[in-house]
C-alpha cells in the first residue's frame, strides 16, 4: 500500500517555483495490504522557508492532507497570507482524528514524537471537538466552520445492495442490524454462497467513520434520530442490540483504508463478496474505491484500475452523520493571539468559492454552499448527490463520551496471541540508554490495558535456541485466556523478557497462526499480533523462499470464503532492520494490516493502533 | 543666527510630524487587507485619537469601510461587546441592530449607554428559507402560511406525519445562536412576534404564559445544537439538509445561497433587521464614514434603510427570550 506522502515545496528567489511529490513510509506495489505508519513526516505546505512569517502548525486528519497541502501551498507567500504585521505561513501535518484528540486532552506531550502542537486542528468531524472539551474539562475547541463535508454511508458491493433491493427499498442502520443478527445470513436473500453478513467498521476511539457509525448504532437501538441520552445508553435492550450488531464485525482498526485495501485485493482475487458484506465509510471513500484508488492517494505513475465489483453507497433511511471537517483554531496554552489571527487568514482563504471548488476533485462536498455539489459526486461513481435527505443529531459531548464508554463493553470480544521477538538485536540501543526490547516491553505492557477484561490474550516470545534444551523457537509464556484474569501476570512476564538469539520469523508466524486457528472462536475476533525487528534467521537460509511461499499459501487458505475461519495476523516492523516486505505479505495473506514502527520511539503509539483492531 | 536655528528646529519638527502622519496613513491601509467580511478582527487598528467603532460580526463590512476611512475598528460578536461594556469599556460608536443596542443598559441608571436616536445605515428583512418541496408540503399543513407559529407547533415531528416524505426525517427549524449572533437573537423576537401576532408584549407576559413557554420550548429544543456552532445556519440546510427551514436575513441569503436560490422558497417574517450606528451622547460620527459604511453594507447585499418594517419586540423582551433560551440548553 501506499499511504504516506507529502508535497515538498521548493522556493527559489522567494517565489514558489514548483512542487515535488514524494513518498515515504511503506513501499507499495499495486494495491496491497495496509501499511500503517505512525508519525510519518506527512507534512505539506511547509516545505518552504517561512521566513519571518507567523507559522501556523495545522494537524489534519489523513483524508484531507492532499487538498490542504495544495491549498497551503497556494496560500503561503500569496497576498492572502499578508497580515497587518507580517504574514502567515501554514504547515500541515497529518494526524488521525482520535489520536489528535487524545493528544490535545493530554496537553500535546512529546512534540518530538507527536509533531508540533497545532494552532489549528481539523479532525474529520466536529464531534471530536466536543469530546476533547468534555474529557479535558477545558474549552480547547470553540465553534468552527466546516471546511468540507462527506456523509457516512454503508458501502456495500453492488450485487449485495441489489439483493437488498436498494435503492428502491430503503435500507437503514436497523436493517443492517437485522442482517447482522440473522442466522441465515445472505441465504435469506437467496445467496448462501456469500455466507454470513460481515460488517467492517473502525474503532470509534480512533476513526470518525467508526465514531459516527457507533453513534448511529445506538440511535438505531433506541429508534431515535435525535436526543440520545446517557440513560438510553444504559438500557439493557440497547446494549443487547448494539452487541448483536458488533458481533458481525470482521475486525476493527484505526483507519478505513485497512478495509478498503483488503477489499480491493480480495476483489482482484474474486473474493470481494466474502471478505466483507458492508463497511461503514465516508461517501468520499466509495468514490475513491470505485475509481480504483482504495486508499485515496494516487502514487506517481500509478494507473488506477476500477474494481470488478463496485461499491454502492447506501444512505441510511434514518438519516446519517456527516464528517464536517471543522477548522478549530485552538484556545490552548501554546497558541498565541498572533497565531490565531494568522490562522483566521487561512480559514478565510479556504472558504473562498474557488478554493472550495477544489475539494470536489477529492470527492468531498464543499462546505461553502456557494459551490454546488458536482462531479465526481455522481451516480456513476456509486453515490447519490441528492442524498442524504436527513441527518442524525450529533449527541452532546457528555453523551458522546458515554457512547465511547458503552461501546468499550459492547464491542466484539477478541482472542489475541501476542508474539514478541526477543532475538539478540532487540538488545540494540533505541537511543540513549534504552534498548529496543525495553521500549517494546513498556509499550506492550501499556497496550494490555486497552483490552477489555473479557478479551482473551496470550503471550509467546520467540527466538532460536529457547527452552530448557535450547531447541525451541518459541515459548508459550501464557496461554490465550481472559485478560481480566491475567493482565498483571502478563505485564510482569513481559517486563522480565531479555534478548537472546536468532529470528525464526517464518516458522513462528506459521505456528502462531496455526495455534489460533486450532482454537478458533467464531464469536470473537481471532488474531495474532506479531512484533519483530529482524529478518528470518533460523540458521538455515537455503529453504527461506520455499518456507515463505508455503507460509503465505497456508495463511491465505482459510482466510477467505463463505465458511472461512479467519485468523488475522497483524504485523509490526520494529526498528530499521525489520523485514517490512515480508511482514506486509504476511498481513496481506490474512486480510489484516502491517504496521511500521521503524522509529522505535513510536512503538507505544503503534501498539495502541494495533490494539484498535480489537 | 538664533532665528536660523529656530527655523531649522521648526522645519525638523514639521518633518517629523509629517513622517508620523504618513506612517499612520500606511498603517491604516495595510491593516485593512487581511480582514475578510464576516470575520471578526479582535486586534484594533493602531490609530491614536482615531474614531473608535465596534461592529457586530454580521455588520463587519461597515467596520471594514470605516477602517479605510481611518477609524479604529473592532469586529466581534454582540455578546462580546456587551461583556466589554459591562466591564466598563464603552465604545463611542457601536454598529449593531436596532434593539440590540438597547441591551447595553447602565445598571446604575437603568438607562442605555447610547443615545436614544440612532443613525440608520441599512436594513435586511428577516426571512424563513426552505427548500421548495419541503416548504410546499409544510405550507399545506399551515394553510399556506409558513410562519414561526406553525413551525413551532410542528417542530420535531416526522415529515411523514405532517404531509411530507418520511425520508426527510423530522421537521427541524434552525437559526443562529441567539447568545452569540445578533441575527439569532432577532429571530427569537421574530418568533415571539409571530406567536402573539404583535410586538408589544412584555417580559412578564413572556414569562407568565405557559402555552407560549411550551411552544417556545418545542421550537427551540428541536434545533440540533451543532447548528449553533455554524457560521451561518443556512449552511446547515444547504450543504447537508440538517435543518428543514432556516430563519435568517435576506443579506445572509444573498451572500451564502445565491447559487441555490432557484431551489429555495423564502417567506418574509414581517420583521426587519435594521443596521444602525448607536453613539454615546458626546460622540459624533462624520458623514463620510456614515456614507462609507452604508455603501459597504449595500455592497454586501444589505438593503437601503427601511425602518417602517422593524416590527420587533422591545430590547427587554429580547433579553428575556435570550435568557429563557439559554435555560433550555
Amino acid at each position: 500500500m501506499r499511504h504516506h506522502r507529502f508535497l515538498a515545496i521548493f522556493v527559489a528567489g522567494g517565489l514558489v517555483a514548483g512542487l515535488a511529490a514524494c513518498s515515504t513510509g511503506g513501499s507499495k506495489v499495486g494495491n496491497s495490504a495496509p501499511d500503517v505508519s505512525i508519525n510519518s513526516p506527512d507534512i505539506g505546505g511547509g516545505g518552504a522557508d517561512p521566513g519571518d512569517c507567523t507559522v501556523v502548525d495545522m494537524a489534519v486528519s489523513s483524508e484531507k492532507i492532499a487538498v490542504l497541502t495544495e491549498l497551503a501551498t497556494n496560500f503561503n507567500g500569496s497576498d492572502d497570507a499578508k497580515l497587518a504585521d507580517g504574514c502567515a505561513f501554514i504547515k500541515i501535518a497529518k494526524k488521525a482524528s482520535g489520536a489528535a484528540a487524545q493528544l490535545l486532552i493530554d496537553g500535546w506531550p512529546d512534540p518530538e514524537a507527536n509533531g508540533p502542537p497545532p494552532v489549528v486542528w481539523s479532525p474529520a468531524a466536529s464531534a471530536w471537538g466536543g469530546i476533547v472539551n468534555e474529557r479535558s474539562k477545558k474549552p480547547i475547541t470553540g465553534t468552527a466552520t466546516p471546511f468540507m463535508l462527506t456523509p457516512l454511508v454503508i458501502a456495500m458491493p453492488k450485487p449485495m445492495a441489489d439483493a437488498l433491493g436498494y435503492p428502491a427499498t430503503p435500507v437503514g442502520f436497523a436493517d443492517v442490524a437485522k442482517l447482522a443478527n440473522s442466522p441465515e445470513g445472505w441465504a435469506a436473500y437467496g445467496h448462501p454462497e456469500w455466507g454470513p453478513f460481515r460488517l467492517g467498521k473502525t474503532n470509534p476511539n480512533f476513526s470518525t467513520s467508526g465514531l459516527n457509525f457507533t453513534i448511529a448504532e445506538y440511535y438505531a437501538a433506541t429508534g431515535k434520530t435525535n436526543g440520545l441520552t446517557r440513560e438510553d445508553l444504559a438500557r439493557a435492550d440497547v446494549r443487547e442490540f448494539v452487541g448483536n450488531v458488533e458481533s458481525s464485525v470482521v475486525h476493527y482498526g484505526d483507519i478505513t483504508m485497512t478495509f478498503l485495501n483488503n477489499w480491493f485485493r480480495a476483489d482482484t482475487r474474486g473474493t470481494a463478496l466474502t471478505y466483507a458484506s458492508a463497511v461503514a465509510i465516508e461517501e468520499k471513500s466509495v468514490i475513491d474505491y470505485n475509481a480504483g484508488n482504495p486508499d485515496g492517494v494516487i502514487d506517481p505513475g500509478e494507473e488506477p484500475r476500477p474494481p470488478k465489483v463496485p461499491l454502492v453507497a447506501i444512505y441510511p433511511s434514518e438519516g446519517t452523520l456527516f464528517s464536517d471537517n471543522p477548522f478549530f483554531i485552538l484556545n490552548a496554552d501554546w497558541v498565541t493571539p498572533e497565531e490565531q489571527t494568522a490562522a483566521k487568514a487561512f480559514e478565510t482563504f479556504v472558504q473562498r468559492p474557488e478554493n472550495q471548488a477544489k475539494v470536489l476533485s477529492f470527492g468531498f462536498r464543499p462546505g461553502n454552499p456557494q459551490v454546488a455539489v458536482a462531479a465526481p459526486i455522481v451516480a456513476a461513481n456509486g453515490v447519490d448527490p441528492s442524498q442524504p435527505q436527513a441527518e442524525l443529531e450529533v449527541p452532546s459531548p457528555s453523551v458522546l463520551t458515554g457512547v465511547l464508554d458503552a461501546w468499550a463493553n459492547d464491542r466484539k470480544a477478541a482472542r489475541v496471541l501476542l508474539v514478541l521477538d526477543v532475538s539478540g538485536s532487540m538488545g540494540d540501543s533505541a537511543g540513549g540508554n534504552t534498548t529496543k526490547l525495553e521500549l517494546a516491553q513498556q509499550a506492550a505492557s501499556s497496550a494490555l490495558n486497552l483490552f477489555k477484561d473479557d478479551d482473551e490474550v496470550g503471550l509467546w516470545e520467540f527466538s532460536t535456541d529457547l527452552g530448557p534444551a535450547q531447541d525451541q523457537e518459541y515459548l508459550e509464556l501464557l496461554p490465550v485466556a481472559r485478560i481480566g484474569d491475567q493482565r498483571e501476570k502478563m505485564q510482569s512476564i513481559i517486563s522480565g523478557l531479555f534478548p537472546t538469539n536468532g529470528t525464526p520469523l517464518y516458522s513462528v508466524s506459521q505456528a502462531a497462526h496455526d495455534a489460533m486457528k486450532t482454537s478458533y472462536d467464531s464469536t470473537k475476533i481471532n488474531a495474532v499480533v506479531f512484533l519483530t525487528d529482524g529478518v528470518n534467521d533460523d540458521g538455515e537460509t537455503a529453504d527461506d523462499q520455499d518456507q515463505l511461499a508455503a507460509l503465505i499459501g497456508s495463511l491465505r487458505s482459510g482466510t477467505e470464503g463463505g465458511g472461512s475461519t479467519p485468523v488475522r495476523v497483524f504485523t509490526i516492523s520494529y526498528g530499521e532492520g525489520a523485514d517490512k516486505a515480508t511482514l506486509k505479505r504476511i498481513a496481506e495473506a490474512t486480510n489484516a494490516a502491517a504496521y511500521d514502527a521503524t522509529n522505535p520511539k513510536t512503538i507505544d503509539q503503534v501498539l495502541t493502533a494495533v490494539v484498535s483492531n480489537f | 543666527m538664533v532665528a536660523k536655528r529656530l527655523a531649522a528646529l521648526i522645519a525638523a519638527v514639521a518633518l517629523i510630524i509629517g513622517a508620523v502622519a504618513l506612517r499612520r496613513s500606511f498603517d491604516g491601509r495595510s491593516s485593512a487587507s487581511p480582514v475578510a467580511p464576516g470575520t471578526s478582527d479582535p486586534a484594533q487598528t493602531a490609530a491614536p485619537q482615531a474614531l473608535r467603532i465596534v461592529c457586530i460580526s454580521e455588520l463587519a463590512a461597515a467596520c471594514d469601510a470605516a477602517r479605510a476611512e481611518g477609524a479604529a475598528t473592532t469586529i466581534e460578536s454582540f455578546a462580546d461587546t456587551l461583556a466589554r461594556i459591562e466591564a466598563g469599556d464603552i465604545p463611542p460608536i457601536w454598529v449593531t441592530f436596532e434593539r440590540i443596542n438597547g441591551l447595553a443598559v447602565n445598571p446604575a441608571t437603568n438607562q442605555s449607554y447610547f443615545a436614544p436616536t440612532t443613525i440608520a445605515l441599512a436594513s435586511s428583512q428577516l426571512l424563513l428559507v426552505a427548500p421548495i418541496e419541503r416548504a410546499t408540503a409544510f405550507g399545506d399543513l399551515c394553510g399556506g402560511a409558513n410562519n414561526w407559529t406553525c413551525i413551532g407547533k410542528n417542530a420535531g415531528k416526522s415529515w411523514a406525519d405532517i404531509g411530507g416524505v418520511g425520508a426527510w426525517g423530522r421537521l427541524i427549524p434552525g437559526h443562529a445562536d441567539p447568545t452569540r449572533s445578533a441575527v439569532g437573537l432577532l429571530m427569537l423576537g421574530s418568533a415571539a412576534a409571530s406567536y402573539y401576532g404583535a410586538v408589544d408584549m412584555n417580559q412578564a407576559q413572556i414569562n407568565g404564559d405557559l402555552e407560549f413557554g411550551l411552544w417556545f420550548n418545542r421550537l427551540e429544543s428541536s434545533i440540533p445544537k451543532n447548528v449553533f456552532g455554524m457560521s451561518s445556519p443556512l449552511d446547515a440546510m444547504l450543504t447537508r439538509k440538517l435543518v428543514s427551514v432556516v430563519g435568517t436575513t435576506h443579506a445572509d441569503l444573498a451572500q451564502r445561497a445565491s447559487a441555490q436560490l432557484p431551489s429555495l422558497t423564502t417567506t418574509f417574517t414581517g420583521q426587519t433587521a435594521a443596521a444602525v450606528a448607536a453613539t454615546v451622547p458626546d460622540a459624533a460620527l462624520p458623514d463620510e464614514i456614515i456614507k462609507a459604511m452604508t455603501d459597504a453594507l449595500i455592497d454586501a447585499t444589505w438593503d437601503p434603510v427601511n425602518p417602517e418594517n422593524l416590527a420587533l419586540p422591545s430590547s427587554g423582551v429580547l433579553r428575556t427570550l435570550r435568557d429563557n433560551w439559554s435555560n433550555l440548553l
